[in-house]
């Protein structure tokens, strides 16, 4: 399940990246946390807040 | 940050080479993150490692996006282990610090890797703008403002130094004894007001400068001062927003836009503004609250009840109980009390039910203090929404 996630997560990413902007994954620290391990990179979360 | 930042071709080139989170901490689902990183600032960068969960970078607030790409950089060969100069590893070690919540170290930290980077060092903007986030966070804003006396007249003209000066005149504000004050005010404003016109400066930026020199000018008694600096903010807010070409980017002024109308005492020229935003931003808190407080600031009570209302039903998180004291204090001053106190019960109730992380404990405080102003029947006044 938790692959399933990252999967899909990345996909919904993927056309993101195309028009110029970086893959944040929303609101899933699970899943972007296995996508870091599972790539070996570094973890950038943008902590915000609607205001 | 992420309208403009975020989205800048520097950093979309790094894609590959980090993952990217982003957390909007007034979601119930981020609790348990906010549990795990607990957050000072909005917005805050954090860069964390995968396989330890150790926080290496935390950035706390705005920063260009030339800016962001060196600190993810500078993160990416600390988690590799890579060597670096004196300078470098004194900013690592800092942001190690920072990351660990003891500012005061990290401060210390800052300052060596200034001291080791010398006048030319390209990191310097960055370790400035870091030593005064760290200095701002301690209880004495002596050392704080102190720091951007000394590092300011050396600091290439961009927006570290923005940052730098706005930071130090908020701290100046904040000194205690009225002699120190006037002095830091007297050499902190001028360099403020000096960066007014750096080049490439962010807008949130430029929009800090003003609210501190702002603030200035109140903490200086000097009414008239405060007006003409509350005009000219609002006049550079108005030009700024007319040139945006979404609704979101046009709202991100609506808070500094009310704060400066509320100085002028002139709510009339925002609210279409505010009002534009609720409409054009359905389903966002945030464009109601502020709506809500401008209709209060105008007079407007019920119009500022209902849309308080309407603002909270739409957040969960810690600023629910904002909005719902905001109700409380417009359904107040528009005379119905019990409307008022059964507003003010369920913002207590719904802060104390969050968990303790994000539990907003000032302004829990503001509505148990509204609740008892209201039990003893005394009048109300608008409390702040941020």
């Amino acid at each position: 399940m938790r692959t399933l996630l990252v999967v899909l997560a990345l996909a919904l990413a993927a056309p993101a990246m195309a028009s110029g902007s970086l893959p944040f994954v929303a609101d899933d620290y699970a899943a972007a946390r296995a996508d870091a391990r599972a790539r070996n990179v570094p973890l950038v979360v943008d902590v915000w807040a609607p205001w | 940050m992420r309208a403009n930042v975020l989205t800048d071709a520097r950093l979309v080139k790094l894609a590959g080479q980090f993952a990217w989170l982003d957390i909007d901490t007034e979601k119930p689902r981020n609790f348990a993150f906010v549990e795990q990183f607990p957050i000072e600032a909005w917005p805050t960068i954090l860069v964390i490692d995968p396989a330890t969960e150790q926080v290496v970078l935390r950035w706390m607030g705005t920063a260009t996006a030339a800016e962001l790409e060196r600190l993810l950089l500078a993160a990416a060969k600390t988690l590799r282990k890579e060597k670096t100069d004196a300078a470098g590893a004194a900013m690592a070690r800092g942001a190690a610090l920072a990351a660990a919540r003891e500012h005061a170290r990290a401060a210390e930290a800052y300052g060596a890797a200034l001291e080791a980077g010398g006048l030319t060092w390209p990191g310097r903007p960055e370790a400035a703008d870091a030593l005064l986030q760290a200095l701002s966070l301690g209880k004495d804003p002596s050392p704080c403002a102190e720091a951007a006396r000394k590092f300011l007249p050396s600091l290439p003209h961009g927006s570290a130094a923005d940052r730098v000066a706005a930071a130090g005149l908020v701290c100046a504000v904040s000194l205690e004894a009225p002699a120190a004050r006037a002095e830091a005010i007297a050499v902190l404003e001028p360099a403020a007001r000096g960066a007014l016109v750096f080049p490439g400066v962010p807008s949130d930026d430029r929009s800090g400068l003003y609210d501190a020199l702002l603030g200035a000018r109140k903490a200086s008694k000097d009414e008239a001062g405060a007006r003409a600096v509350a005009g000219e903010w609002l006049g550079w807010i108005e030009a700024e927003s007319a040139r945006a070409t979404r609704p979101l980017a046009r709202s991100a002024f609506d808070g500094a836009r009310l704060t400066a109308a509320m100085t002028l005492g002139d709510l009339q020229r925002v609210i279409p503004a505010l009002e534009a935003s609720a409409r054009d931003l359905p389903g966002e808190y945030f464009a109601l609250a502020y709506l809500a407080r401008g209709y209060l600031e105008a007079g407007r009570a019920k119009e500022a009840a209902a849309t308080a209302r309407a603002a909270a039903a739409l957040a969960e998180g810690p600023r629910k109980v904002n909005l719902l004291v905001l109700e409380a204090r417009a359904l107040g001053a528009a005379g119905d009390v019990a409307g008022a106190r059964a507003a003010v019960e369920e913002a207590i109730r719904h802060g104390e039910g969050l968990p303790e992380a994000v539990r907003p404990r000032y302004v829990l405080k503001v509505a148990r203090a509204l609740r008892d102003e209201l039990a003893a029947g005394a009048p109300t006044k608008p409390p702040a929404v941020r």
